[in-house]
């Protein structure tokens, strides 16, 4: 498998997980407490995406994984804050 | 040394938005210590709204105009287009539903069961209305009729209740106050079939009771009898157009939308400048930052759609 494939496998499983959540953010579209459930469940797949990925590449390093956690983060809460008001 | 200057202050400045072919480094903007400052933002901003609807209740709130008129006209409108009969209003059923949203005001909850176990059943009973079948459904903080029925509707049990053949009679409540520390509606829906069946209103009833809702009587004395009901005296519901000084719902959500589209710019630029001149940095992936904000630019504008039922 190439490099190229190797990544298009890679992007393949974040788009289809992110997808599948998203489905059900839509069908949970008047449940904030399934909504908020969602999102969490959406940062943690997307910071775990990013360290196998970046595990398998052989370019995991401390502040990529920091960076991947900020970015779940960042997504995480401000879903909450806008759901939680 | 007055020529190198302006350059640098250029050099630097740019750097802000597109990355550092360099020090093979994201824009400043897109730093990790940029990014823990957006997430410190963010609970400032939201963490201050709750802040000012603590201490000055009812300057944040939901704005909404919301009729019961409209309420039955489409509940109605949606059970016709099933097949099955229009429901009638009923006093009781509306007098349950107002003592239920005072009372979710009073005690500080959102529930069809109130902290201390009181159920809807309870609220009908009280009112003397001796149900076969009831039922309730609940919504806050919609803008319009319409959305709230709308989102009744696309909740399958919740639509169950409106378009259940077993029910006779309806009653609303659209009720103001804070709740949470934020000036919020709550909009009560009781359905029910009597067991006596004497609560049957007339449709000339019915004009009367709606009538009645936007005269807002002040009559108290709320114990109906079943042989000679004043429908048009027993409801008492607060003018259901609410205005605060600043709609938290679209405000809180127009703030996290700005904030994805321009996290997304950013990121944008990193890709196209990084591209045009071949900077290869050791981050993360924004092409996977990107695709992950998308998604939830997705949900953000899902979220536009306003209010919340139970």
């Amino acid at each position: 498998m190439t490099e190229q494939e190797k990544h298009i496998l890679h992007y393949s499983f974040l788009a289809l997980g992110l997808s599948v959540l998203s489905v059900f953010f839509v069908l949970f579209r008047f449940d904030t407490r399934a909504q908020l459930i969602l999102a969490a469940l959406g940062s943690l797949y997307y910071v775990l995406w990013g360290i196998i990925h970046h595990a398998l590449e052989k370019r995991l390093n401390r502040l990529t994984i920091f960076e991947y956690i900020l970015f779940g983060a960042l997504v995480f809460l401000l879903i909450f804050s806008v759901l939680s008001l | 040394m007055s020529k190198t200057l302006p350059n640098h202050k250029e050099y630097s400045f740019k750097h802000h938005f597109v990355p550092h072919p360099h020090h093979k480094t994201r824009a400043t903007l897109l730093s990790h210590s940029a990014i823990f400052t957006y997430l410190l933002g963010i609970v400032l901003i939201f963490g201050s709204f709750r802040l000012i609807s603590k201490t000055f209740p009812g300057v944040l709130g939901y704005a909404s105009d919301i009729t019961t008129q409209d309420l039955l006209n489409l509940t109605n409108q949606k059970r016709l287009e099933s097949g099955l009969t229009e429901l009638r209003i009923n006093s009781a059923l509306s007098s349950a539903a107002k003592r239920k949203a005072e009372d979710m005001f009073k005690e500080g909850y959102w529930s069809h069961i109130s902290p201390s176990g009181t159920e809807p059943w309870d609220f009908i009973l009280r009112e003397n209305y001796d149900y076969v079948y009831a039922g309730e459904n609940l919504a806050k903080n919609f803008n319009t009729s319409k959305d709230v029925v709308q989102a009744w509707v696309n909740s399958s049990s919740h639509k169950e209740n409106i378009m259940n053949k077993n029910y006779e009679e309806i009653g609303f409540a659209v009720v103001n106050g804070v709740l949470d520390g934020y000036e919020t509606t709550l909009v009560v829906q009781m359905f029910g079939k009597s067991r006596t069946g004497s609560y049957v209103a007339s449709a000339k009833d019915e004009n009367k009771i709606l009538e009645s809702v936007a005269t807002v009587l002040e009559d108290t004395g709320l114990v109906p009898d079943p042989k000679n009901e004043p429908i048009q005296k027993q409801i008492v519901i607060e003018n259901p157009v609410v205005q605060p000084t600043v709609d938290i719902a679209t405000a809180s959500k127009a703030i996290g939308l700005v904030f994805v589209i321009y996290i997304v710019v950013l990121l944008l630029l990193d890709i196209w400048y990084s591209k045009r001149h071949s900077i290869f940095k050791l981050t993360g992936h924004s092409l996977a930052h990107l695709s992950f904000l998308m998604i939830t630019l997705v949900g953000m504008l899902l979220m536009m759609m306003p209010g919340k039922i139970l």
